[in-house]
């Protein structure tokens, strides 16, 4: 059966409310093409998983989608901080689940393993344990030394750009993977963007992503731009250095161009 | 002459062993990484928080430390799980770090300015901080130094240094012979005194001054007895590093 269907439907699918985790890193390999069409229908009350977010999270803090965020980096690295995420978190009106990048991918290793927590290490002396809450310490039960443990992560729904995928949504990934295969695994739903969508048949290269765990593929040229794909395309920096001048007429340019 | 982004870069490089591994960050530490590559230790191992392992890029510089040119004829490139665990396991001696605040003990703060609930201004956070920092055997902060940035008191303690002093690193269940190693700063290259694991200056940058050491710096800062001017940045140093920064991405 095939699991094909569109960006607009797949988007349908996503509860204002829902807890979703985002695939890619920072300006690489981000779902931004869903990004958009989760801005066009209006969804509220996001949260959002990821390790370290740029560009999908400041748009959705933008078109005020998000309620909370949990996340190790929310920032545009060399070209600045993330302004919509930062006056929305300044303002009170996100909440910050505040991690490190390991410890979002322990939360989420703790549900591809079924158990409640991840013991980690790392966390010894910074702020982020005391004041969050969310690592907390445990004495281990077998060397009886002071444990950093965080709390299972479970997505509702895993959204996950890839360079190809085939009908029955096993995809794969070129270069770097992220945290992308752990999502897939965590999350009790996975939606899959992609390049390409080839016929199951022709499969030349190895997908990492096994179509039993996808729900949804979307196709999505570009989907990922202005960030990067690799090795299809770069960042777009003209384009980044554009939105952080004027977030507000970036959104609307991308809106009304793909409604035309 | 050399601007004072090239000395920093430049001393940050003389810094990396012939070999071993370094966490990269994009930024001066990249270039830095790079840097040593092609100078004294083409065996140094870049390991990048996006996944990149052992990359040696050929033409423009990575400006992001998840996009593909970091792993360009690189050893293999994995995920972000991959590589911090490669930190938390031990594997990795060299980190780099920057901040907002750095208090006199190297601890560091990017996660916010004013109260965590109500912030003033909400910063990025931690994204690897945290772990390099309380795990890399010698870490090398780079940032630039001001009364701002330099400060007594962290209005949050995201990357641990050596929190109130010695010992206290081990206290904590922190790794042992690991900490904060080096700050570079536009003014010069500081270490942490022995005994009292406080900043304290090991090399001014030439045309800098000891006064200006403590006017940008809000927590007293120790002189080494034998302190010196830092080695001017050689013809071959600066050459490579504008070949490796053409177009001035760092350099400006």
């Amino acid at each position: 059966m095939s699991k094909q269907t569109s960006i607009q439907e797949a988007v349908g699918t996503i509860d204002n409310g829902a807890l979703l985790a985002l695939g890619g890193n920072a300006l690489h390999r981000s779902p931004i093409a869903f990004v958009f069409e989760l801005i066009r229908q209006g969804k509220k009350d996001l949260s959002l998983i990821k390790t370290a977010g740029a560009l999908d999270v400041d748009l959705l803090a933008l078109a005020k989608s998000i309620r909370s965020v949990h996340a190790g980096y929310i920032g545009f690295e060399m070209f600045g901080l993330a302004p919509n995420y930062r006056r929305g978190v300044q303002k009170g009106e996100i909440t910050v689940h505040e991690h490190a990048c390991a410890s979002v991918i322990a939360a989420l290793r703790a549900s591809i393993y079924g158990v409640p927590f991840q013991p980690i290490h790392g966390f010894q002396g910074s702020s982020l344990p005391e004041l969050t809450g969310l690592i907390k310490w445990i004495t281990c039960p077998f060397t009886e030394k002071k444990t950093a443990v965080v709390e299972a992560l479970r997505p509702d729904v895993a959204v996950i750009h890839t360079n190809i995928a085939d009908e029955q949504g096993n995809a794969y990934i070129d270069g770097a993977v992220f945290e992308d295969l752990i999502m897939a695994k965590a999350a009790r739903r996975v939606i899959i963007t992609a390049e390409k969508i080839i016929d199951s048949a022709t499969w030349t290269v190895q997908p990492q992503i096994p179509g039993f765990l996808v729900e949804q593929v979307a196709l999505a040229e570009k989907g990922a731009a202005p960030g990067s794909c690799a090795p299809l395309y770069s960042i777009d920096e003209k384009e980044i250095h554009r939105y952080l001048e004027n977030p507000q007429a970036f959104l609307e340019r991308k809106v009304v161009v793909s409604h035309v | 002459m050399a601007t004072e982004t090239e000395k920093m870069i430049i001393a940050a490089s003389r810094l990396l062993p012939e070999d071993g591994a370094v966490y990269v960050g994009t930024g001066m530490p990249l270039l830095a990484s790079v840097l040593a590559l092609k100078t004294h230790a083409p065996d140094l191992l870049l390991v990048y928080e996006g996944g990149g392992v052992g990359g040696k890029p050929t033409g423009r510089l990575p400006i992001q430390v998840s996009e593909s040119l970091t792993y360009e004829n690189g050893v293999t490139v994995g995920s972000m799980d991959y590589v911090m665990s490669l930190a938390q396991a031990g594997w990795i001696q060299y980190g780099f770090l920057g901040g907002a605040q750095i208090d006199a003990y190297g601890n560091l703060n990017t996660t916010v300015i004013g109260d965590w609930e109500h912030p003033k201004v909400r910063l990025p956070g931690s994204g690897g901080g945290a772990d390099i920092a309380s795990l890399c055997e010698k870490n090398i902060i780079i940032m630039r130094q001001d009364r701002r940035k330099f400060v007594e008191q962290l209005d949050f303690l995201t990357s641990p240094g050596y929190f109130t002093g010695p010992g206290e690193r081990e206290k904590r269940g922190l790794p042992a012979n690991t900490g904060p190693y080096r700050v570079i700063t536009q003014i010069g290259i500081y270490g942490f005194h022995p005994e009292t694991k406080r900043m304290t200056l090991l090399e001014l940058f030439q045309g800098q001054t000891l006064d200006a050491v403590q006017e940008n710096s809000s927590f007293a800062i120790d002189i080494a007895d034998d302190w010196k001017y830092a080695e001017e940045p050689t013809e071959e140093e600066l050459e490579t590093l504008h070949a490796l920064d053409r177009d001035g991405i760092v350099l400006g």
